[in-house]
């Protein structure tokens, strides 16, 4: 199958006063197209940014992350952020929805950075809202809609631009479990249906069984990956 | 247009914050579209005034007399079409601050001096007629419903009667107007005889002399003869056109210009500091939204437009508004200041100084958002 992500030898460390704090140690990461990639960890691990370094926030210091067909070590930081908007879609632990902004204003967001017209982004937020159950809820603002609402609305934004691939941050972090039950469900289902590659960080080895794989860091370095053997979740998709 | 629901969303984040905020906007620029229509008014103060016209008054000061049988040589010197005087009476109705700008002056040479007052001739005979009798302006009357007929008891504050009184009673026989000089419809005259037959000290005495040339070019020749001819006397003249008069008269009261523009220099100074502390608060709010809109692909350009027009917006819309409140109300200080609205020319600038405010005080935080680091904003937010 196709590569979708490629992640060679990279080492990143950040400043903290004079000292250099190592947080990926030589990581190397392979995954293929429409795989569910989950990645777990204790807090500190290193998780959180090498899901930065996929999703194009940061580059490596040394090493080659390549996403969704294109080499983003290298790129600028426009580049990157034009990259970011066609390729990549994000979703938080704290959904990050504009309060101010309906339901379906939010989801229209990430098309903002495209030529399409008024009627194309109309079409595109239509579908996106239909396909995370919420197009009733098109009209509602955020603080109206529950958290498990709220980040299907945050994953309808994501997928809103056709992204190649989904980063998720403890996408079940903030939610119930029922709530969160439903969002890993979506997020299976996009995955298996081939709709897009997804990425996601999780304390929860819980949320981790939704994955079909999953990779565990302990101190920046990548521990023996492993499949995941059972995928409860996906027998009722 | 594609951007307007998510200004509008980074408008409506604080509500009343911007609502305040708007508020101290537009009333200093109502301030601003007022005072600035004021300086503008005392700038031009005078070019209404004829060039024909020369007013002599002391040399020495203001308020100091000059002797009343001036008048005769002033008119017998060459260019010299006609003289009158007038006499400041400084008048107030019940209340030293209700004051009535007021003069005694010469009822028929004094109008046939100033043709734009426009007065009924039979009222202007019977103010001739009678020494006892007033004229007043329009505005004068509006002000307190005084009618012809009614007998008004106006004070001095210069000027006691003989007889001890303090009132000067006085019947109203007309009420002139003047179209072109809204201000002089304020004025009020008494008669000159009966003011200085009644007055306790400075009997034979006027305020000023008022010229009227043959030919407007010759006016400076006449000034200077006029000044000459009392030149080493006991009352020496300084002789200038009405328009150059009426300019120093104001000056003598401080640079009106000056002073208001010091005035509008701080309100605007605190008004920048203090909107640009609460954009830079907005922003520092907004820094989680400016992350995710960053993250989704927004270019750190388009992020600081969006934050720059942000603020700017409601800044100019604010200021917008203020303006125009004062082009509304200052029509109605037409008596007060000779100009019929509120000048484009202040308006224009009005709307200048807007956009440059604005820009200068979303700047800072447009900024800060263009260089936001995305991922320690979102790390600060979880």
């Amino acid at each position: 199958m196709e590569q979708e992500l490629f992640i060679d030898d990279v080492v990143k460390s950040y400043r903290r006063g004079r000292d250099t704090v190592p947080v990926l140690d030589h990581v190397s990461v392979v995954l293929e197209r429409f795989e569910f990639l989950a990645v777990t960890g204790p807090s500190g691990s290193g998780k959180t940014t090498l899901l930065n370094l996929i999703g194009g926030l940061d580059t490596p210091d040394s090493g080659i992350v390549r996403v969704a067909g294109e080499r983003i070590d290298t790129m600028s930081n426009a580049a990157r952020a034009r990259w970011r908007a066609r390729s990549v879609g994000f979703v938080f632990q704290f959904y990050n929805l504009i309060p101010a902004l309906s339901a379906w204003r939010n989801v229209e967001l990430p098309l903002l950075t495209t030529t399409l017209t008024a009627a194309e982004r109309k079409r595109h937020v239509d579908a996106a809202m239909t396909l995370v159950g919420l197009a009733d809820r098109a009209r509602h603002v955020p603080a109206e809609l529950s958290g498990g609402q709220q980040q299907r609305v945050a994953i309808a934004r994501a997928l809103v631009a056709d992204p190649r691939v989904l980063v998720c941050d403890e996408p079940t972090g903030d939610l119930d479990r029922a709530s969160a039950d439903a969002v890993l469900e979506l997020l299976a289902t996009l995955a298996a249906s081939g709709r897009s590659t997804i990425v996601m960080v999780t304390h929860d080895p819980r949320a981790a069984g939704y994955a079909t794989r999953e990779i565990h860091i302990d101190k920046g370095v990548v521990m023996q990956p492993q499949v995941t053997p059972a995928q409860p979740a996906l027998a009722n998709v | 247009m594609k951007y307007v629901p998510l200004l509008w969303a980074g408008v409506c984040r604080k509500k009343m914050r911007v609502l305040l905020t708007m508020l101290s906007v537009m009333v200093a620029f109502l301030l601003f579209g007022l005072l600035s229509g004021v300086s503008t008014a005392f700038e031009n103060a005078g070019q209404n005034d004829s060039l024909s016209r020369l007013i002599s008054r002391s040399r020495v000061s203001y308020t100091e007399p000059l002797p009343l049988n001036y008048r005769n040589q002033i008119a017998a010197l060459p260019g010299v079409d006609s003289v009158s005087f007038a006499v400041w009476f400084g008048g107030y109705f019940r209340d030293p601050k209700d004051y009535i700008v007021s003069f005694a002056v010469e009822p028929e040479a004094y109008f046939r001096l100033y043709p734009d007052l426009r007065i009924s001739p039979a009222a202007l005979a019977e103010f001739v007629r009678d020494r006892g009798t007033a004229v007043i302006g329009a505005a004068l009357a509006e002000k307190y419903r005084w009618h012809v007929g009614d007998e008004v008891p106006v004070k001095s504050a210069i000027w006691p009667r003989k007889d001890g009184g303090a009132a000067w009673p006085l019947r109203i026989v007309g009420i002139f107007d003047d179209q072109r000089d809204p201000t002089q419809r304020r004025l009020m005259f008494l008669h000159y005889d009966y003011f200085d037959d009644m007055r306790t000290f400075g009997t034979g005495t006027v305020g000023w002399f008022i010229t009227h040339v043959t030919d407007p070019t010759r006016a400076d020749a006449v000034s200077e003869a006029i000044d000459t001819r009392f030149r080493n006397s006991g009352a020496e003249t300084k002789t200038a056109s009405e328009q150059e008069d009426t300019a120093a008269f104001i000056r003598q009261r401080g640079d009106i210009s000056l002073i208001t523009r010091a005035i509008l220099a701080s309100v605007f100074f605190s008004l920048l500091f203090l909107t640009a502390n609460t954009v830079m608060q907005t922003r520092r709010e907004a820094m989680p939204q400016t992350a995710v809109l960053k993250t989704i692909g927004f270019s750190s350009t388009t992020v600081f437009a969006l934050a720059l027009a942000e603020t700017s917006v409601y800044f100019v819309v604010a200021a917008a508004v203020g303006l125009a409140i004062a082009a509304v109300v200052f029509p109605s200080l037409r008596d007060y200041v000779n100009l019929p609205g509120l000048p484009l020319r202040d308006i224009a600038a009005g709307i200048g100084l807007a956009v440059l405010a604005a820009l200068l005080t979303s700047l800072p935080g447009a900024l800060a958002a263009q260089r936001l680091g995305v991922i320690d904003a979102l790390r600060s937010r979880d």
